[in-house]
């Protein structure tokens, strides 16, 4: 009886230190709100992303603390860039948290950078419920979201919930308004037309699609190279070195040019797009980290 | 002492089991929740020096830029000075080095240990600022006595003869005619070929004027003149810059042969 007894004793105390031991390794749930708060709000990803990479046993804690370290989980991989494991943090907060709102929204705009789009407005739409307070925000964010699509149709059903008063919303409204007039006016230029114009004048394609500078650099250069080889022609004959190696050079820069008119309509094309996803991502984002951003 | 070592004791086994990247963080968590002034600045060395284990030097520097000076004594100023200085030097940041070395307060200035005497001789001669190492290097035979007279004559030697710079400005200048910048920085043969380069394409233009071939010479000789022309002179500077660096860098080696060693001290 004495010999069990202490063998039970023993058994607890291991147990005890195990359990400790393995607390200290934990990722202590209570304190850290405002510890992670204050490293990403000091720039510290790096020290917020080694916490938020640790294990954490959501099943040890009641639901709002496991709510909060997956929503501060989340914020660490989104600050570190770390999308796809964000938004899996994100979407772990329960329906019952009031992170909700914020994560939902969050998991949301990282599906957005991930260019995942329709996983991004599936889940807001599946929230909608939960979002009812915030029906322009989710407004905005949907006009986000078409606009990225360029479903410019649909984003003009959702501007219609626009107030352009609501502090916060206002501007990223207007902006995304600018971005969608933009969109609809874009005429978008032709490689074939860009080739044929450099084929007829050289340098003519890049300034229609754009890059005056560039067309003006490939006028003088073919030009330059057309003048001496038809002075060498001229004077020396066809067979002439100079008149080769010039000729040779010019019809290189000359194909090269036509071939450049047709690659940089596509280069403006993918610019332009570009920077207004850029722009986009930036007016939906914003409005996210002043209302539910740490 | 005015901590708690209870705090540090999670951070610490990181550190002991190097774990680096999670003892930065629990070292910021002891700075964070730290009741005084004493357990933040420890939390802050201990940090700096987890990130100088990772080869972080810049993120150490940082840290211990962080701890305040103002509260510590001589001692304990020096040692946050020799450790922020050597983890500049360690991340090859001169400039952020130099810095710190102009801004040095001059109590500090008057009590250097032989360590941050040591780390200044080396800053100052990967800076091509001689003459500070030297005067820095009189105050250090001062204070070791490690040194043998031998190396101390070794080295009185050294900075009797420093490396000479080259200067850029100059090299620019005398690549007016091509090639003179190369040879200046002793680059002999790179000197010769830019010249007969340069010269072969001047006679090529020279020759078609004389034919009267006056398109070619503007396009094709002009032209390859004036790119090899500036070409050449944007070599001779870079080689100038190169014959620094080699010159400095072996210079300084044969300085920290000599000094290194007496760090064991």
């Amino acid at each position: 009886m004495r010999n069990s007894f202490v063998f039970i004793l023993f058994s607890l105390i291991f147990v005890l230190c195990f359990n400790v031991s393995t607390a200290q390794n934990d990722i202590l749930p209570y304190k850290d709100y405002e510890f992670i708060k204050y490293l990403i709000g000091n720039d510290m990803k790096e020290e917020a992303l080694t916490w938020a990479k640790r294990d954490f046993d959501e099943n040890k804690y009641e639901k709002p603390v496991a709510d909060s370290v997956f929503f501060l989980k989340g914020w660490a991989f989104y600050s570190s860039k770390q999308l796809s494991k964000a938004r899996e943090c994100f979407d772990k907060v329960s329906n019952q948290s009031n992170m909700k709102t914020g994560a939902v929204f969050f998991s949301s705009l990282s599906s957005a950078y991930l260019e995942e789009y329709d996983l991004g407005v599936s889940n807001l739409e599946n929230n909608k419920a939960l979002l009812n307070n915030n029906t322009e925000l989710y407004a905005l964010e949907q006009a986000g979201f078409s606009l990225l699509k360029r479903d410019l149709k649909l984003y003009e059903d959702y501007s219609k919930n626009f107030s352009y008063t609501t502090y916060n919303l206002a501007d990223k409204e207007k902006n995304l308004d600018s971005i969608f007039f933009s969109l609809k006016n874009y005429k978008k230029k032709s490689p074939f037309i860009a080739a044929s114009l450099s084929a007829i004048v050289p340098g003519l394609g890049k300034v229609y699609a754009g890059q005056i500078g560039e067309g003006v650099s490939a006028f003088l250069t073919v030009g330059s190279f057309a003048a001496v080889t038809t002075e060498n022609w001229i004077k020396h004959g066809f067979l002439n070195w100079k008149t080769l190696l010039f000729g040779s050079l010019g019809t290189v820069f000359y194909v090269g040019n036509i071939w450049g008119s047709a690659v940089s309509v596509k280069i403006g094309y993918d610019d332009f797009n570009e920077k207004q996803n850029i722009s986009i991502l930036y007016n939906i984002h914003l409005p996210l980290r002043n209302s539910f951003g740490l | 002492m005015a901590y708690n070592q209870n705090v540090f004791s999670l951070a610490d086994k990181y550190f002991e089991d190097k774990d680096y990247s999670n003892a930065v963080l629990e070292y910021e968590r002891v700075y964070f929740y730290a009741q005084n002034s004493e357990t933040q600045k420890l939390a802050l060395q201990k940090k700096a020096l987890s990130y100088k284990k990772r080869g972080k030097y810049l993120l150490s520097a940082q840290t211990l830029e962080r701890i305040p000076l103002y509260a510590m004594n001589l001692e304990e100023k020096d040692s946050v000075f020799y450790e922020k200085l050597l983890c500049f030097y360690l991340a090859d940041d001169f400039i952020s080095a130099e810095n710190l070395l102009k801004n040095k307060s001059l109590d500090l200035e008057e009590n250097s240990s032989n360590k941050t005497l040591l780390m200044e001789i080396l800053v100052y001669n990967q800076l091509g600022n001689y003459s500070k190492a030297k005067d820095k290097l009189s105050e250090y035979y001062k204070h070791t006595s490690y040194l043998s007279d031998e190396d101390k004559s070794l080295l009185d030697n050294l900075y009797q003869n420093p490396p000479k710079q080259k200067k850029e400005s100059t090299a620019k200048l005398l690549s007016f005619i091509p090639g003179l910048g190369h040879i200046y920085s002793g680059y002999w043969f790179e000197g010769f070929s830019a010249f007969v380069v340069n010269g072969g394409i001047l006679a090529f233009g020279i020759y078609e004027v004389w034919k009267g071939d006056y398109i070619t010479v503007w396009v094709a000789g002009a032209g390859l003149l004036s790119a090899a022309y500036t070409g050449q002179q944007k070599r001779a500077v870079y080689l100038s810059k190169k014959y620094n660096y080699l010159k400095n860098k072996s210079f300084n080696n044969e300085i920290k042969y000599l000094l290194l060693p007496t760090l064991k001290e």
